[in-house]
């Protein structure tokens, strides 16, 4: 029953000790949302280590700022704005956070003709998939945490906008520039 | 083929290939934190009415504390009134009061020091003063004129009286206070001189006697030596 919760309810049972399924609200919140948040960590990062510390201190803090959160917004913007909050704090550390100012908007024409074929076989599509987390590595930081956002928890582009304080626009053509780059990357392989 | 299309294609591509999950090992910290998290809520709110008895336990005897201090200060503030010397009168008011009311007992101090020191020293103005208020009074029949108001005509002999009776008083009060020359309140040296004193009265020695009691009124001050005093003035004038 708990499973087809929407992840606000699953977070107002949480918060509530009273209720029986409390603990239980949260293992199916976090069930549901541990890889995508995991996988957007990992990827901002390109470190396991950093990144098993980083997704611990986000749950940490989902967990112990759980009456802050408000059920009226979304659970999963809320999530990803502490996990980007947390990023920025350790790319700081790391003497990185310029990364996160840089507006690459280097010159990749955006040629909206160029389509991806579906992989012919196993053995492409796995190729298809290396290639395309090589390709996702060496995004800018800005654009790949939008793709990761936008691919994994499947946000709107408004959402991400909101997670990354920016402008509706800008997240657009971030989308957009990514998304021409990991195309680029995969034409090779068809 | 749209752009839609592209999405969904890449959507299914990166899915394919991005199945990493958080270590188990991490996945068991963060469930038991978030049990923890309540738990201890849990057990602060359990303690809650412990908390709550102990306090009053702790806060109880202090209030107590407090309350009979308060008592034992209101208790002490009557009798520190009642030892604190009197400051001494205006010239004035003293005169004037002497005409409406009984005559104060003296203090001990005051008892001590020479009777011309107790004199008030009224200005000649005041005394005018009070010559015009006698004279108003008397007219008024407030009062009487008496033995004792004609005495007072003579402020010297007003004031030995005076003064010899408040000394009686006070002599009473030190006598009370004083202890008792009994056996039991006796350390052995005054014990033996007052054997030598009972001594010296059946021998009849006045003077050794009178002596001894001297030295004995001196290192032991605090007894009372009226008895022996008086059994000394009978064997004297005998």
């Amino acid at each position: 029953m708990l499973e087809n919760y929407s992840d606000e309810k699953l977070m107002s049972t949480f918060c509530n000790p009273q209720d029986i399924n409390h603990q239980r609200a949260f293992e199916v919140l976090y069930q549901r949302h541990k890889g995508p948040l995991y996988r957007f960590i990992k990827k901002s990062i390109n470190n396991e280590q950093d990144a098993n510390e980083l997704f611990q201190d986000l749950w940490f803090k989902i967990i112990n700022n759980k009456q802050q959160f408000d059920p009226n917004k979304n659970f999963t913007t809320w999530a990803y704005t502490i996990a980007r909050r947390l990023l920025i704090d350790q790319f700081r550390k790391l003497g990185r956070a310029g990364e996160f100012t840089d507006t690459d908007v280097d010159a990749v024409e955006i040629n909206e003709s160029t389509l991806i074929k579906q992989p012919e076989n196993e053995f492409v599509a796995k190729q298809m998939a290396r290639e395309l987390n090589n390709a996702i590595s060496y995004l800018p930081i800005q654009q790949r945490q939008t793709f990761v956002m936008r691919h994994e928890s499947n946000m709107s582009l408004q959402q991400i906008a909101d997670v990354t304080g920016q402008a509706y626009e800008q997240t657009k053509s971030q989308y957009r520039y990514a998304v021409n780059k990991l195309k680029r990357a995969l034409e090779r392989l068809l | 083929m749209n752009p839609n299309d592209d999405d969904k294609v890449l959507n299914e591509i990166y899915r394919s290939g991005n199945k990493d999950q958080p270590p188990e090992q991490l996945d068991q910290i963060i469930l038991q934190h978030a049990q923890h998290s309540h738990a201890t809520k849990s057990k602060l709110r359990s303690w809650r009415p412990w908390l709550a008895a102990a306090s009053i336990v702790l806060v109880m005897p202090i209030i107590w504390l407090l309350v009979q201090n308060e008592k034992l200060l209101d208790q002490a503030a009557p009798n520190a009134q009642l030892t604190q010397p009197q400051k001494p009168k205006p010239a004035k008011e003293l005169s004037k009061q002497e005409f409406h009311s009984e005559p104060e007992p003296v203090l001990e101090e005051a008892l001590m020091a020479p009777a011309e020191s107790n004199q008030p020293a009224a200005p000649a103005a005041d005394m005018a003063v009070e010559a015009d208020d006698l004279q108003n009074m008397e007219e008024q029949g407030k009062i009487a004129v008496t033995g004792s108001r004609f005495k007072r005509e003579d402020p010297a002999s007003l004031e030995t009286e005076s003064v010899k009776a408040n000394r009686e008083l006070l002599m009473n009060e030190l006598k009370v206070k004083k202890k008792t020359l009994k056996q039991s309140n006796l350390d052995p040296i005054l014990a033996m001189e007052l054997q030598r004193f009972e001594m010296y009265l059946e021998k009849g020695k006045i003077n050794e006697a009178t002596q001894l009691l001297q030295e004995m009124q001196e290192r032991e001050p605090d007894f009372d030596y009226s008895e022996l005093e008086q059994r000394l003035a009978d064997a004297g004038s005998d």
